[in-house]
Parts: structure tokens; sequence; C-alpha cells
């Protein structure tokens, strides 16, 4: 894919007003970011999920699970763990209201941030080493409601894959010790 | 009797002398009180009852259990993550069954600058002294020490700095680590084993899945409570009424305040939900050669107190102590993503984290959000900040003087130090520069004030015996009503306050 510019923004005179009104601003840039990304969100076309995936999705949409399978095969091991999975049942029991802003983060990642990040393609599009880019452009990002909300998701995959019992050995943490009827 | 909200299937109306609402220190300890008074006590819990049968100590299931919101509410801007109780039992689940008294510094400041009565050190000893005997309190011996902990004790000599043991509230504990997901040995001696229980014997009768919706008050008098019974999944299904004489508030600075918002109770001076204090604490990781093993033992047994004074407008506001997490609490506290993360996540066994516990100045709100869950609004003043790089860099030092490699500052950008000789005399402020306290994650395990008590109605909402100042009848029992923060874990003043205003409330009653 094309790389239009840096994909770390620097600091900018609208970085540093959030950083003193952390939460006005905050939600403001996040809303800018949605805003622009509405129309291609409306746009959910050309994600291609199996139809008994399709079928037994419970919160998510097809192709916010597509954007979530992507994003989890970056924040942790590519293909040991399908995260947009365990996002579909995890979302399910959040409050209505969290759910929303998380998936509004989804659909960052997905159209805003690779923008922002110089790339011209949506974040499921670009390869594994655009998408490391991307996400590093949030991770960084000097504006802290976008850096919490990509922590919301990384909180996601971590849960995923890290609640496995196959992801403990390479920690060399041996797991519980509760007594073994409730293992 | 305990009844599950989730299985009953028509609204119910009850009468009864007293309602509690909460069953954690505070409303635990006041069910018991009441129902071994000889009242009719109804209790009621938003959460379900846990019993030690189910604590399978895997996080991704026992936080969504026993935490508020599944273990991820959050403040306004999301830097603050506010942990909270909501099962039978309340925190007293999942805390790490710390054990101190209310300071003699912290309770003269309540007398001179808050109006507090009748609560000195000296009248409140045979409540601690009762509620300490009760709840087996004992300090941990030092053969239980981990070596996270041996960390801290070491670093603690080496500089020279003050610290010591601490005590719990645990009776043959296993020493598994999980503390923060529920105890499955029952080690633990909190509201759930050791008063719900007895007040259930007593005769008290227990609603779980039954969340307060509002307290009914008539002419400035407290006269019951309307509840939402709840599903499995905590939707309301049916409702329950409950009249009563007196009603006992006792859901953590952040749920009561909700609820007394919620039911509009009077408040002519603007005073509810106005002063929250949280004590946010922020992790500093070391990086050891040898095993730490963080996981195993008892997570907290030893503190650092050089940093903390507790005196008024003291400059010295930070608690040390030891913070250690299972693998997806570490995950989400270490830094980055992919590969980087990853390559923390494989050192595992050779971290040692501290955390730095603000003695909080800062006042933040609770208000209530559109769908009627709470909102807490709390953002870091100044001051604290300032507390807060103190405290990373101090934890920083402990960690290298007890024999960290590399030491990790998880913030945003994170700071990484491979040696100590950046973190002494003048180098100290680049080495962690103060942006590291303004980026790195919280988390708030200690709500308080939001309902302060004080003998000025102007300046307080409840009175120094935990009654209400507009509504006769509605008690507080919980941490909302410290007029300040206390700078040490809350559970036994909460117990030990709920214990004394007990007395009041009976006397109400009788009257």
């Amino acid at each position: 894919m094309r790389r239009l510019r840096s994909a770390r923004p620097s600091a900018t005179p609208l970085a540093v007003a959030v950083r003193s009104r952390r939460r006005f601003l905050g939600w403001l840039s996040l809303g800018l970011v949605a805003g622009a990304t509405g129309v291609a969100v409306l746009r959910a076309t050309g994600y291609e999920v199996p139809a008994d995936v399709r079928g037994r999705l419970k919160v998510l949409s097809p192709w916010e699970y597509v954007v979530l399978r992507a994003i989890g095969d970056r924040l942790v091991a590519p293909g040991e763990v399908n995260v947009a999975d365990f996002a579909d049942s995890y979302l399910e029991d959040m409050a209505a209201s969290d759910r929303a802003d998380l998936l509004k983060m989804v659909a960052v990642v997905e159209h805003g941030a690779p923008l922002a990040a110089g790339y011209i393609h949506r974040f499921s599009a670009l390869s594994a080493t655009e998408q490391d880019a991307v996400l590093t452009s949030l991770n960084e990002s000097s504006l802290p409601l976008i850096r919490a909300g990509f922590e919301a998701l990384k909180a996601i995959a971590f849960m995923a894959y890290y609640r496995l019992p196959a992801s403990w050995p390479a920690l060399g943490y041996p797991g519980p010790v509760a007594p073994r009827s409730l293992q | 009797m305990i009844h599950q909200g989730r299985k009953l299937s028509a609204d119910t109306n009850l009468d009864a002398d007293v309602v509690v609402i909460g069953t954690g220190a505070g409303g635990g300890m006041a069910m018991r009180e009441l129902a071994a008074a000889g009242y009719q006590v109804v209790g009621l819990e938003e959460g379900p009852l846990v019993e030690t049968s189910q604590m399978t100590q895997l996080e991704d299931e026992m936080l969504p259990k026993l935490y508020q919101e599944r273990g991820g509410r959050m403040n306004q801007d999301f830097s603050i993550r506010v942990l909270g109780g909501r099962c039978v039992g309340g925190s007293t689940v999942h805390n790490i069954n710390l054990c101190k008294r209310l300071a003699p510094e912290v309770l003269q400041a309540w007398e001179r600058g808050h109006a507090v009565s009748g609560l000195s050190e000296k009248e409140l000893a045979p409540f601690f002294e009762s509620v300490e005997s009760e709840l087996s309190v004992s300090l941990i011996p030092e053969s239980d020490r981990n070596e996270n902990n041996r960390v801290l004790e070491r670093g603690v000599h080496k500089l020279g700095w003050k610290g010591g043991p601490l005590q719990h509230n645990r009776v043959g504990c296993q020493k598994s680590g999980f503390c923060e997901v529920g105890c499955p040995f029952a080690a633990k001696q909190n509201a759930a084993k050791v008063l719900v229980p007895a007040a259930l014997a007593a005769g008290a009768t227990l609603y779980t899945d039954t969340q307060a919706l509002r307290i009914l008050h008539e002419a400035g008098r407290a006269t019951g409570v309307v509840a939402a019974l709840l599903d499995a999944r905590g939707q309301r299904h049916h409702t329950l009424t409950v009249k009563a004489k007196a009603v006992v508030l006792a859901g953590s600075a952040i749920g009561s305040a909700a609820l007394a918002k919620k039911s509009a109770l009077p408040d002519p001076h603007q005073q509810q939900g106005q002063r929250l204090h949280l004590h946010p604490g922020a992790p500093v990781v070391g990086l050891f050669e040898e095993v730490i093993d963080g996981f195993r033992g008892i997570p907290q047994s030893y503190e650092c107190t050089e940093w903390l004074d507790l005196s008024p407008n003291s400059d010295r506001r930070v608690w040390i102590t030891t913070a250690f997490a299972h693998p997806i609490g570490a995950a989400v506290t270490l830094p980055g993503f992919g590969k980087t993360h990853f390559e923390w996540m494989q050192r595992y066994r050779h971290i040692s984290v501290l955390t730095a516990m603000l003695h909080d100045e800062t006042s933040g709100s609770v208000g209530v959000k559109s769908d009627g869950r709470a909102q807490v609004e709390y953002t870091l003043n100044e001051a604290d900040r300032d507390q807060l790089a103190k405290g990373l860099r101090a934890c920083a030092r402990l960690l290298f003087a007890g024999g960290a490699k590399r030491v990790l500052v998880p913030s945003h950008p994170p700071v990484e130090l491979g040696d100590e000789s950046a973190l002494i005399g003048g180098g100290s402020i680049t080495a962690i520069p103060r942006s590291a306290a303004e980026s790195i994650g919280l988390a708030a395990a200690h709500p308080m004030s939001s309902l302060p008590m004080g003998d000025d109605p102007k300046r307080s909402v409840v009175t120094s015996r935990g009654q209400h100042h507009q509504v006769r009848g509605l008690f507080v029992v919980d941490g909302s009503v410290f007029p300040t923060s206390i700078g040490g874990p809350p559970q036994i003043p909460i117990y030990t306050l709920s214990k004394y205003f007990c007395t009041h409330i009976a006397h109400f009653l009788k009257s």
C-alpha cells in the first residue's frame, strides 16, 4: 500500500490544547474522527464472513467482526486466538453505551487511523507491517482519549488471549491452584 | 433467608424495621449488628451470591462476577479504572485484606477541620478492637512474605526508609495469590464469611441480584427503598418495595452517592457526591535476574511509609506497597502490543511490581449517567500529579535498591531505566519526567468522601452519627462518610464506623 506520510503524528497545537482541556476536546476529537469516517463506516461492504459465523454473531456486525479479528491478530499472537469471537461474547453483557463507545473505536481503527497515519486503505486491507504502524500511531497518540480507546481494544485482545491456558507456558505461569474440583 | 432476585417471578412488597443497601464492609456489619439486636432487617445486594466453591481463580470468569461493571468501570476520561465490589460481601470479597485503623492525624483533622465529633482515637478504640477481634486481624508473619514483598523490604532497608510489615484478616490462607478474584479456600474473614451469615442466622433476610433504584422519603423522613429484581444478565424484571423505619445506605462511595442523587434527597448545600476521593495509584515494574513469581503468596504484606505523612497539608502523600496481577491484569499493565508486549510478558516470572497510591487531595464527584449507572468525574489536580511523580520515582529507587536490573514506568510513552544513577539527586526530574505522572494509567479501589460526615450541615451530608442531615432515618455507613482521604486501606475503618453508627441506628429505632 502507498504510504503518504509518517505514521507518527507529531505534537500539534491541537494536541497541546487537548492535553490541557482533555475531556471536552478529547471527546470532540473522537467525534470528528468518527464523523469523518462515518460515510466509510456506512459503506460496510466487502467484508467476507463465513455464513456460519455471520449466523451466530450476537453483537458484532460482520464488518466489526472482520476488523476486530484483524486488530487482535496484531495485538496478540497472530492466528492463536480469534479475538473477534471472544469480543462478540464479551461485549454482549457490557453496558450498551460502553459497547457503543468501543465499537466507535473499532471504526476509528478501520477508517480514521489509517488515514491519519498516511494510508489510503482501510485497516483490514493493509499488510501486517502497515497495520502495526497504524496501531503504533494509536498507541503513541498525543490524544488521551484515542489512547484510552486503544487501551480498551488491547484489554479485549489480551483478555481473549491470556485467559487461555495455552498462553501460560510462555509466561512460566502455572495457572490456578484452586481445589481440583474447580479446575 | 436468602432470595435470589433472578429467581423471583413477581413484584414483591415487604415491611421491615430497617432495610440495608449493600452487603460489603459497611452493609454487612449493619445487617449483622441490627439483626443481632433483634430488629427485622432486609438486606439488598445488587450482585449475586458467589460461593467459595465458585471461585475458579480465573480472571475472565471472576471479574464479571465480583466487580462493578465487570471490572471495567472508568472515570469520565478513561484515565482511572475504578474498582468496586458487586456481590454478597462487596469489595471485601476481592480486596487484598489489608487492615489498618484510621490514623490519629486523620481523626484529628476531621475533628478540627470538618466538625466531626465523638470520633476520637480513644472513643473509637473499643470499636476497632471488637472488629479486629471478630475478623481475626493479625500481623502477616515474615515467613509468609513472598519475593515481590521481599523486594520492597530490601529496598526499604537499603535506602534507610520507613516501612514495615502489614496486618491482614486471613485465617487458613493457602498463599495461592488469587485474592483479587476471590478466595476458594474461604480464608478471608470478610463480610461474606463472617457478617452476612451471622445476620441471616439472627433472622435477617437478604435479596441478592436486587438493585436499589431509589430511597423513599416523605417530609424529611426515610420510609423505604424501591429496588429492581435483576435477571442473570443484570436486566430488571420485577420490582421489590421495602417499607422500613430506617434505611441504611452502604453501596460504596460511588453507588451510595449515585443513589442519593437518583432519589432526589434534599441537598440544600449541594454537598452530595461532591468530594469524592479515590486513592488512585500507579504501578512501577522492576525486572530481576532471579525468579520473583509475584503471582504466588500473599500479594501485599509489606509497606513503605517514607513518603506518607497523614498530617493535614502534608507534602508527603504517597503510600507504597506491592502490586501484582495475574496474566490478564499484567498484560493490560505492560506497555505496547504485539512482539514488544509479548517480550515483557515472557519476563512475567522475573518482574516485581510496586504501586504508588495517593492520599489524594483532589475532589472528584459522583453523578448519574443517562442509563442510570454512576458517573465518576475525577481529574487529578496539579498537587496530586506532583505527588504521583514523586511516588513513581520513589518506587523506581526502591526497585533498584531491591535488586532490579531495569525499571519500567508504564506511562505514555513508557520510561525504561537501566540503572539508578539517573534517579538520584538532580537527575531525578529527567529520569522519570513529570509527564509520566500525567499519562500513566491509574487504578483506584478506595472510593471515599462522596457523602461526608460532620456536624455542620452546610459542609457535610450526614451527621457524625451517620444520619442524613435532611432525611431522618436515613443512615450512611460506608466510606462515603469519610470527610477526607484516609491514606490507607479502608475496610477496617468502614467496618468500625458502621459498627459505631449502628449503636445510633438502634437508638433511633428505639425512639
